[in-house]
């Protein structure tokens, strides 16, 4: 895997706002969240673990997901995140400002003069 | 709530994260190899991409204080603005807790500072002092008879060869001296020591060195120590007078050591300290009947871990044999008693400092008590806002949490200004404190560890009090609680009941104390309004202490006070004037007396004065029979005696004393003084009381004041107008007679009546009537708030008695029932238990009964109309309720 493009780290907020939105699709470990934030941007995510794991951590302290340790599908027992129902909220709330926010940039960017 | 279960399981969690890495690192490492690397390049991509294990662990652990801080500083932020949003709650509160610390620390730091450890010295605890008891006529003044707390050189000198209990033993002797450095002379108060005490107390001098036991060596340069305030006062502070020479009472000293502030040893103060060794030779008890002096009082240091008792017998057997040197010292049964040189100056006022901690206990009581109430009312009401949170996600944790950090938050508020007021508190109670009830040594501040306690109590106490509410309101039914839409839940009824009863105890608590208050106040009331015998307005008082502490010859005394009596009696304003033994209402030293011709009774000690003619009129005593001493009598020092009606009646009945003759045994011991004479009475006078204002008179005897030498006397002068106007020309009109004799303040004879016998129980009644007063406001705030509270709940059910025609009057008849049936209640208990608890206090009340009726129904009628008011307001609220605003509320 090639060395991730500095360029394209992730501020703090949006990354949280993207683990929540994949775990809004189930429940996984930290290994398959950053496969899968890989693989639907197509290859534009390359989440650093050194950001990725703080960030769960971060999330499971205030009680936005929540964690246990699992089975994984490979058998070995692994720690797999959750939304709770907190958690659904601030992803709701947080994509609604998202797209407010990519709308007016967008806006102001489109402008013809 | 995960970073508390963080805290708790931290090892757990970091084998955890660890085994969440590793399974991270394992599937890259099995992912790399699906791709075709090799094992090693694999592992090495893996790690790459992970960035370091440690590194990622950091930073994970970084994510989790940032967290922590920001949770403490969000439920900081969400304490604070509920605590203002409820401001009356947090001020109230916030006022309680303040009170209690503040009080219970000024009471402690007293107690602490004053009683437990006064004294800078080495092992300060361990310093006894002891005395001889006289197991049968304790108050007998004459040969070898009475209490002694003085010793003569030969008894000090074997304590000192014989103490098993003792690991040291020093002596100290107060005496007045001339003090002079070849210009002025001063009159000072000396205290001679033996040589070993500047060691033994372990105080290094501020200036100068050490006094050491050669020192007083045969041969040795004669030396002295000097008080702080005297060398401040006289040398303005200068370093260079020591090493210089003075001369004290005749002698040439040289002055080694400036010792510090807070070095005394004699509890009447001294300015100097002679080392001097006893003097084996001497062991008579060269006893002047008006001043017990030229004795060793004896201090020393109790071996470690010895009880009082062992010490006592060492005592004893040691005071058994001296008994048998010298017999005529001792009475017939004694036993010596040790005791805490504390003591020695505290004395009664110890039973005081108890009482007053005793109240400030309950205080404290009562200060929890309403913190208590006030924060289960305040979770009652929020029991809805509590139920949202819930079901919105909070935890139950998080909850507790935060609410516990709102309590901690006013805890911390009231510690501070409880701060504030122990240390305005204790300069006040500084400036009531009667002169003379601690150690001089004693350096009374806010002590730290009275103050770290007290707040730790308070602040347990707080958190204590706020988790029993919290808990409560978050095992309430959530559901139930937002389906009703009550302001509560249906723990009402039972939290209704606690703080009820809260409310009587509260109530209870603050009888006992008003109680204790009214007592005092009542007994000083007693106390004033005493009979003295005489009419104490209109006198002034100036006591004279002679030069060197040496009585002049009674020859000399009478020259001076014959030119003292004709200058004052040229002052304007001045009716007369007299000589005594002592001051009003005392009557001078004791003596037992035999009478010519009769058995003397088992029991005679009388009281005796020594007087001028002019006594009779500067008291206003009545002359019964006979005559007063006439001037001719005192100036030849004739041997007659003038008795009060308790005289006569305690020792001839109905007969007639006038013609009779008495013996003073006392006089026996007095140089001067005609040894075995008998006195003849010649008048019978009114009695005064001379025992204090306190006891009932004991028989007198005016004797003529030339009969023997004293060292110090007492002028008394009756005055025709305000004696204020006159201290300034009576004080220089003594004075003119002999600048070498030194006077103490002219003053009024009331002022020293309130300086020696009121300021006590003024103290006590300032101090606990503060206290009643706080515990009387707190519980009048906690009915109060109990039934504000109540009538905001039942303002449905009074909006329907409204609605179906009830009138105003029943509503607030109605609701302040309700409120005073709580009151009575606590009346009642407080009445009880007053009735008990008063005994522990009984001997600081004088002249009425520690469960005197009056204080009781005053105390309860005082309660009764401070708890009508407090329930009147609330009641008067439910009463003007709109029924459709009331009915339409919630």
């Amino acid at each position: 895997m090639a060395t991730p493009d500095p360029q394209l780290e992730l501020l703090r907020g949006t990354l949280d706002m993207l683990i929540l939105k994949v775990l809004a699709l189930g429940a996984n470990h930290g290994y398959a969240i950053a496969q899968r934030l890989q693989q639907i941007s197509q290859d534009f995510f390359r989440v650093h673990q050194g950001s990725l794991y703080p960030a769960l951590h971060r999330l499971e302290d205030r009680g936005w997901v929540q964690a246990e340790w699992h089975p994984s599908e490979t058998g070995r027992d692994a720690k797999f995140y959750a939304l709770t129902r907190k958690g659904r909220k601030q992803l709701e709330t947080e994509m609604v400002n998202w797209e407010r926010l990519c709308a007016a940039v967008g806006l102001v960017l489109h402008c013809s003069e | 709530m995960h970073w508390l279960r963080r805290i708790w399981h931290k090892a757990r969690s970091e084998k955890e994260l660890d085994a969440e890495l590793r399974f991270h690192l394992d599937r890259q490492i099995a992912d790399n190899l699906a791709v075709g690397m090799s094992a090693q390049e694999a592992r090495r991509q893996a790690l790459l991409t992970l960035g370091g294990l440690e590194r990622v662990k950091e930073e994970v652990r970084a994510a989790h204080w940032e967290t922590r801080l920001e949770n403490l500083l969000r439920d900081f932020h969400y304490a604070f603005r509920s605590l203002r949003k409820d401001y009356r709650f947090a001020a109230t509160t916030i006022l309680a807790l303040s009170l209690g610390i503040g009080a219970s620390t000024v009471i402690f730091s007293i107690i602490y500072n004053g009683l437990l450890r006064p004294f800078p010295y080495k092992n300060a605890s361990r310093l006894m002092t002891f005395s001889i008891h006289d197991l049968q006529s304790p108050d007998a003044q004459g040969s070898g008879r009475g209490d002694r707390g003085g010793f003569t050189s030969a008894e000090l000198l074997t304590f000192q060869q014989h103490r098993a209990a003792f690991e040291d033993l020093i002596g100290f002797m107060s005496e007045e001296v001339s003090f002079s450095n070849g210009q002025d002379t001063l009159q000072v108060h000396a205290a001679r020591v033996t040589p070993n005490t500047f060691q033994s107390l372990g105080v290094e001098p501020l200036l100068g060195r050490s006094i050491i036991p050669e020192d007083a060596s045969p041969g040795q340069t004669l030396v002295f120590a000097m008080n702080y305030r005297l060398w401040q006062q006289h040398f303005g502070g200068d370093p260079k007078i020591v090493g210089s020479r003075f001369s004290i009472g005749g002698a040439n000293r040289t002055l080694v050591a400036i010792m510090p502030p807070r070095f005394q040893i004699n509890p009447e103060g001294s300015d100097l300290w002679i080392p001097t060794l006893p003097n084996l030779a001497d062991s008579a008890i060269p006893m002047n009947a008006a001043e017990p002096m030229h004795l060793w009082w004896p201090l020393g240091h109790v071996r470690e871990g010895l009880q009082t008792q062992a010490v006592s017998n060492d005592l004893n057997l040691i005071a058994q044999r001296l008994a048998k040197s010298f017999p005529e010292l001792y009475p017939p049964r004694f036993a010596v008693v040790p005791q805490p040189f504390a003591d020695v100056v505290v004395g009664n006022f110890r039973s005081t400092l108890y009482a007053l901690m005793g109240a400030v206990a309950i205080l404290l009581l009562i200060t929890c008590t309403n913190v208590v109430n006030l924060l289960l009312a305040r979770a009652s009401t929020r029991e809805k806002e509590i139920a949202v949170r819930l079901t919105v996600g909070a935890t139950r944790a998080r909850l507790i949490g935060q609410l516990l950090f709102e309590n901690f938050l006013l805890a911390l508020a009231g510690a501070v200004v409880g701060c504030l007021f122990a240390y305005w508190g204790l300069r006040g109670f500084l400036l009531m404190l009667p002169a003379g009830t601690l150690p001089a040594e004693a350096a009374i501040n806010l002590n730290p560890t009275v103050l770290l306690f007290a707040l730790a109590m308070t602040v347990f106490a707080a958190l204590l009090s706020g988790v029993v509410p919290t808990v409560r309101s978050l095992r309430g039914d959530t559901w139930s609680c937002l389906a009703t839409g009550n302001k509560g839940t249906g723990g009402h009824a039972q939290g209704q009941r606690l703080r009820s009863a809260l409310v009587v105890a509260e109530v209870a608590l603050s009888i006992v104390l008003l109680v204790g208050a009214g007592l005092m106040i009542r007994t000083l009331f007693a106390l004033t309004r005493v009979d003295l015998g005489f009419q104490p307005s209109d006198m002034l008082v100036t006591e004279v202490s002679f030069p060197d502490g040496r009585s002049r010859t009674a020859q000399e005394k009478k020259v001076y006070f014959e030119q003292g009596f004709q200058r004052l009696a040229s002052l304007p304003g001045v009716l007369e004037a007299t000589t005594t033994a002592s001051l009003p209402p005392y009557g001078g030293p004791g003596s037992d007396i035999e009478l010519a011709g009769q058995a003397s009774p088992a029991q005679a000690s009388v009281r005796l004065d020594l007087c001028s003619t002019g006594f009779l009129r500067t008291i206003g005593l009545q002359l019964l029979r006979g005559r007063f001493l006439s001037p001719s009598e005192i100036a030849s020092a004739q041997t007659v005696v003038v008795i009060d009606e308790t005289f006569a009646r305690s020792f001839f009945g109905e007969s007639d004393p006038i013609g009779r003759k008495i013996k003073f045994k006392v006089l026996d011991l007095i140089p001067d003084a005609p040894h075995n004479a008998y006195f003849e009475i010649i008048g019978l006078v009114s009695s005064i009381k001379n025992r204090g204002l306190r006891d009932s008179p004991a028989p007198q005897a005016y004797l003529p004041y030339t009969t023997f030498a004293t060292p110090r006397a007492t002028i008394l002068v009756r005055t025709s107008t305000d004696p204020r106007l006159l201290e300034n020309s009576v004080h220089q009109a003594i004075r003119s007679v002999d600048t070498r004799v030194s006077l103490s303040d002219t003053a009024p004879l009331t002022t020293y009546l309130a300086r020696f016998d009121y300021a006590s129980p003024e103290f006590g009644i300032t101090a606990f009537g503060a206290f009643a007063g706080i515990g009387l406001l707190l519980a009048s705030l906690g009915i109060f708030g109990l039934m504000a509270y109540a009538v905001a709940l039942q303002s449905h059910e009074i909006g329907i008695r409204l609605a179906l025609g009830a009138r105003q009057a029943n509503i607030l008849v109605m609701t302040t029932i309700k409120g005073m049936r709580l009151v009575l209640l606590g009346i009642a208990m407080g009445l009880f238990g007053s009735y008990f608890l008063t005994r522990l206090i009984a001997s600081q009340v004088w002249g009425i009964s520690p469960t005197d009726a009056w204080t009781f129904a005053g105390v309860a009628l005082l309660v009764i109309s401070s708890g009508l008011l407090a329930c009147y307001i609330p009641a008067r609220r439910a009463s003007k309720l709109d029924p459709l605003v009331a009915l339409r509320y919630e």
